[in-house]
């Protein structure tokens, strides 16, 4: 059971993760969507602004795809062993399966707060609890690097570490310059 | 008679060094036949180790099917073929 939950790339990778991780995606993005919580970075969640499905929809795929693609360069530079792209992408949209729970406590009435100041206990305990599933996702995300790459101990870590970093500004910038955009209009 | 399963022992339990056949007998005329001979480097890996490496030559080398007789991903089982190629290099090492 332990073994599924944090390590399920044992058992699943390649098509087969990517088509069940797909579906936890579009399971997230349609719970998302009524929840109004953007999924806007790598492992970024935030709440609040009301859009248009396929901005969500673009969120996600950003997201998945950024993390995708610096795992599978790094993997490039550093792994002894060969990978398979279809491997990392898989593993990768299945890691985000943790995110379907965000989106359902996003529904939470505390969280969709417009001022700063009303920020107390109960908004702090319900960001504290959307912080598990978070990182349960980068748990994943890092069996999924280990798995895909055969990279282990400290090299694994710091390599999936630095793709991580570089998930975090692809996918920052493409949502400044692709979906802010949009959103102001 | 004991059905206990014998490990071949390929290290010393004193000095840990790998340790060499020393002595071969036939069971059916009694003869000993004595020297000192390498143990094979597949001799060598554990019986997990062996198994694989046995299960990889049934499937033809193919590790998708592996991967299905397992119950394991893909990546899983390249990864235990990875290792046992480390492994291999590494105790073939002393041997050249």
């Amino acid at each position: 059971m332990k073994t599924w939950l944090f390590k399920p790339f044992t058992y699943v990778a390649g098509l087969k993760a990517l088509l069940l991780g797909f579906l936890f995606m579009l399971a997230t993005l349609i719970i998302s969507f009524y929840s109004k919580t953007h999924f806007d970075g790598a492992i970024d969640a935030h709440i609040g602004m009301k859009a248009p499905l396929s901005i969500f929809a673009f969120e996600q795929l950003i997201a998945w795809g950024s993390i995708v693609l610096t795992s599978a360069v790094i993997a490039f530079f550093v792994a002894r062993s060969s990978f398979r792209l279809i491997d990392i992408a898989g593993t990768m949209a299945l890691s985000r399966a943790p995110m379907l729970l965000v989106a359902i406590i996003g529904f939470s009435p505390v969280l969709h707060i417009t001022n700063p100041q009303e920020i107390n206990i109960a908004v702090m305990a319900v960001a504290i609890l959307m912080l598990v599933p978070v990182i349960w996702m980068i748990a994943l995300m890092l069996h999924a690097f280990k798995t895909c790459t055969n990279l282990k101990g400290t090299k694994a870590t710091l390599s999936f570490i630095a793709a991580l970093l570089f998930a975090e500004i692809i996918s920052f910038s493409l949502n400044q310059f692709l979906i802010k955009p949009l959103l102001i209009k | 008679m004991s059905k206990t399963q014998r490990r071949l022992p390929d290290l010393c339990p004193s000095c840990s060094a790998p340790l060499q056949v020393t002595s071969l007998g036939c069971n059916t005329c009694e003869t000993t036949v004595s020297g000192k001979f390498q143990l094979p480097v597949l001799a060598r890996l554990s019986s997990e180790e062996q198994k694989f490496i046995l299960d990889f030559v049934k499937s033809s080398g193919s590790l998708k099917l592996m991967a299905q007789q397992l119950g394991l991903s893909y990546p899983t089982v390249r990864n235990l073929l990875d290792d046992l190629i480390l492994k291999l290099e590494q105790t073939e090492k002393p041997l050249i």
